[in-house]
């Protein structure tokens, strides 16, 4: 008895080790992330507004929804997506490998460096200097210093792995990976089908490359990671193993033979050859089964710990999260339909599918996993289950609304108004007004949200949470009979001893 | 905290470390990494028969998507069976044009911005360059003028009652643009005071161009040269005012 309680504290001190090495560049990709996720849907509230009062902000033309809508798309990817990418591959890898890491502070300059491209970047689309590629908005060379800012940060991750400790991988470990590796391939294939190769050429060509591009960085950086998060958290949390090793494996490997195949089915009717869209129409229809072997294990998982669900914030999130990708990936292949891509090929279902897939997938995965991670690093508890909650309701709603209302309805009501190129312009416009409105509603609910959760991580990266035994609960408070003893500071508690 | 944990491979720890205070150190730094639970395993359920059912169904559907398209590696048919081309109705861009003499005062005070250093903006000129103002050399006839220009201007010379004596290289070249020589020129001949009012149409300078590739002599003109000059006048028809040319090459549009 005695030997295993050495090697649980050895073990826990091990942990306690990793996430003390991990606190800085972790917390600061949190912060700024979330920081840049505010930004990035204030962007998005203006060039929202701007679609249906023409009038708003009209002094000044940074505003202008040809400079705030590209500007809301690369703060959200670069700002937000990547950097909670970033963190959360960091400190997963760095557990899951029980490796401590030993260049922290290499790690948090590089992070600074991405941050200050990331707002020259920004600055540079709202001054009228950006690229006018799609999620490729920031001008070349602040793209190049991104890439080479990436391996910086990634290779720690790589190295965590390549040292792991313990000769088993846990399924996160394999998903982790994969992103690891492909976010530059994806990065560098981009910016040269766009910059260098044919940037000079055939802007069909251009067009082509952004639209696997925008499916690669969705499918194969956004999505290993946020699945990887969850089968993370859900295993812990709820302290069962995940439901079944094989159909993650399984779901992992439809994942990667699918996922690369996938975007060049908003090309369909452009002049390439017709065997690559329906190819990519395909392949988006079969990745809908990586999201039904995640949801399967997710749910199978959590089965019998109802309460748990109810109380952990962080298995709430990635509950959703992992719903957001099964409904984001039938949404996907729906929207892919050769014939139902005469409506949204053209039209705001593919931007709501992006908002969908970001916002209701990956960042609520993200969002779970920023919720169990940020305490560990910090030794504080969060503040407020309160905030928590907010945060979790305000973003469902305006998510939840957002993609049936704007990305399902007004997405088809668009491409409707497409195909009848007879109508008055002025009434196609007026079909299209509730649904602007609509996208901003939503934007301002999750806005609410994000400075929820902003406010919240500030705070704790302050260093002003609970020192506590006990973790922030959402439902209830801890008992008398709890494990970890009575609640209260931690330090009184134990000099009371 | 009554049963201090032994560390086995460190049996006399107890006697040099303070074991309690270093298990609270322990439990303050990593509260929350304590509580964690421990899942080294993996679920070992077998992938349900149901999974393999709905995924060949998704497999099949998207299979049929992909099959959906009558001819997977037709090359040559990028449109839709019966799309016609819409007709162009714009017609061609609209030819830059305008009232000949504005174009040959915009014209000509653009090629003067280079005279201007020393002949100055108000053409009275300096110690060292002649007036352009009333100088007979400008007024009396665009061939003077141009020769001057064209080929430069070497030693005493005097216009409008100012005498110089210096030099100017050549400022124009000679296969220079007919139309910019006949801006410049009606330029000249109607700024700082000068009014000529003849519109020289851009063949008349061929005329200039013809008796500079006669001269007897390479290099700058003189001032008896140029008197010379000053006698020719040039023929052919001049321009109506308000003639609408062109504003690139100069022809007539009716």
């Amino acid at each position: 008895m005695s030997t295993t309680n050495s090697s649980n504290i050895e073990d826990t001190q091990l942990r306690a080790n990793i996430d003390r090495s991990l606190r800085h560049p972790v917390m600061f990709f949190f912060t700024s992330g979330a920081v840049w996720l505010a930004i990035s849907l204030l962007l998005g509230i203006i060039a929202s507004a701007k679609t249906h009062s023409p009038e708003f902000l009209s002094c000044c033309s940074c505003f202008n929804v040809g400079r705030t809508m590209p500007a809301h798309m690369s703060t959200l990817i670069y700002g937000w997506g990547a950097q909670a990418g970033f963190g959360v591959i960091l400190w997963l890898m760095s557990r899951l490998s029980r490796q401590e890491c030993k260049q922290s502070g290499l790690i948090l300059a590089a992070g600074h460096v991405w941050n200050i491209f990331v707002g020259i970047g920004t600055l540079c689309v709202l001054l009228g200097a950006g690229t006018g590629i799609t999620w490729m908005a920031f001008p070349k060379s602040v793209m190049i210093v991104l890439c080479l800012t990436y391996f910086l940060i990634g290779i720690w991750a790589l190295i965590a792995f390549r040292v792991r400790r313990g000769g088993h991988i846990y399924i996160s470990q394999w998903y982790l990976l994969a992103s690891v590796l492909w976010f530059p391939w994806i990065l560098l294939s981009g910016l040269a089908f766009t910059h260098f190769y044919l940037g000079d050429g055939h802007p069909l060509m251009v067009t082509a490359s952004t639209a696997w591009f925008r499916s690669a960085i969705m499918f194969l950086f956004f999505t290993p990671v946020a699945v990887a998060s969850a089968y993370y958290i859900t295993p812990k949390v709820t302290g069962r193993p995940v439901y079944s090793y094989s159909l993650a494996i399984f779901g992992f490997w439809a994942l990667a033979i699918f996922g690369p195949w996938a975007g060049m089915q908003r090309m369909m009717g452009a002049s390439i050859p017709a065997f690559i869209p329906y190819l990519s129409a395909g392949a988006v229809i079969l990745l809908i089964i990586p999201a039904i072997a995640l949801v399967i294990n997710v749910l199978k998982t959590v089965k019998d710990s109802s309460e748990t669900v109810a109380n952990s914030p962080s298995l709430k999130f990635t509950i959703a999260g992992a719903a957001g990708m099964l409904v984001f990936t039938v949404m996907s292949a729906f929207m892919s339909l050769p014939d139902a891509l005469k409506f949204t090929q053209f039209s705001i279902a593919q931007y709501g599918l992006e908002l969908t897939g970001i916002l209701g997938f990956f960042s609520m995965c993200m969002f779970g996993a920023i919720y169990f991670i940020v305490p560990r690093i910090t030794n504080r508890e969060w503040i407020s289950a309160t905030m928590i909650t907010q945060h979790y309701w305000l973003f469902i709603y305006g998510i939840a609304f957002i993609s049936v209302f704007y990305t399902a309805l007004g997405g088809f009501m668009h491409g409707y108004i497409l195909e009848m190129p007879t109508e008055d312009p002025s009434a196609a416009v007026g079909r299209l007004f509730p649904y602007a409105v609509g996208l901003t509603t939503g934007f301002v609910f999750i806005l609410f949200a994000v400075f929820m959760f902003c406010s919240h991580l500030m705070l704790m990266w302050l260093r002003l949470g609970r020192r506590s035994n006990h973790p922030t609960l959402l439902a209830g408070h801890a008992s008398h009979s709890s494990p970890h003893g009575p609640e209260g500071d931690i330090e009184k508690l134990e000099s009371a001893k | 905290m009554s049963s201090q944990p032994i560390d086995p491979k460190k049996p006399d720890l107890e006697e040099s470390t303070n074991v309690a205070e270093q298990h609270a150190e322990v439990t303050r730094a990593s509260s929350a990494a304590s509580r964690e639970q421990q899942v080294r395993e993996n679920g070992l359920e077998p992938v349900s028969v149901w999974v393999f059912i709905t995924g060949s169904i998704i497999a099949v559907i998207a299979g049929s998507v992909l099959f959906s398209s009558n001819n997977l590696f037709a090359y040559n048919d990028f449109v839709k069976e019966g799309y016609i081309q819409a007709e162009d109705t714009t017609g061609p861009p609209p030819v830059p044009q305008g009232a000949v003499e504005a174009v040959y005062m915009a014209k000509g005070s653009a090629t003067y911005k280079k005279c201007m250093g020393c002949h100055q903006p108000d053409g009275k000129g300096n110690v060292n360059y002649p007036p352009l103002a009333a100088s007979e050399y400008v007024t009396e006839s665009p061939v003077a003028l141009l020769m001057a220009v064209v080929n430069g201007v070497k030693g005493p010379i005097t216009a409008a009652g100012v005498s110089v004596n210096s030099q100017m290289d050549s400022q124009l070249n000679k296969s220079t643009d007919n139309l910019e020589m006949a801006a410049l020129v009606y330029y000249l001949q109607n700024s700082f005071g000068n009014n000529v009012g003849k519109i020289y149409t851009p063949d008349q300078m061929q005329q200039f161009k013809d008796l500079n590739a006669k001269r007897a002599t390479e290099g700058y003109t003189t001032e008896a040269e140029l008197d010379e000059y000053r006698k020719i006048q040039v023929e052919g028809d001049f321009f109506e005012p308000g003639t609408v040319i062109n504003k690139k090459t100069g022809e007539v549009i009716e």
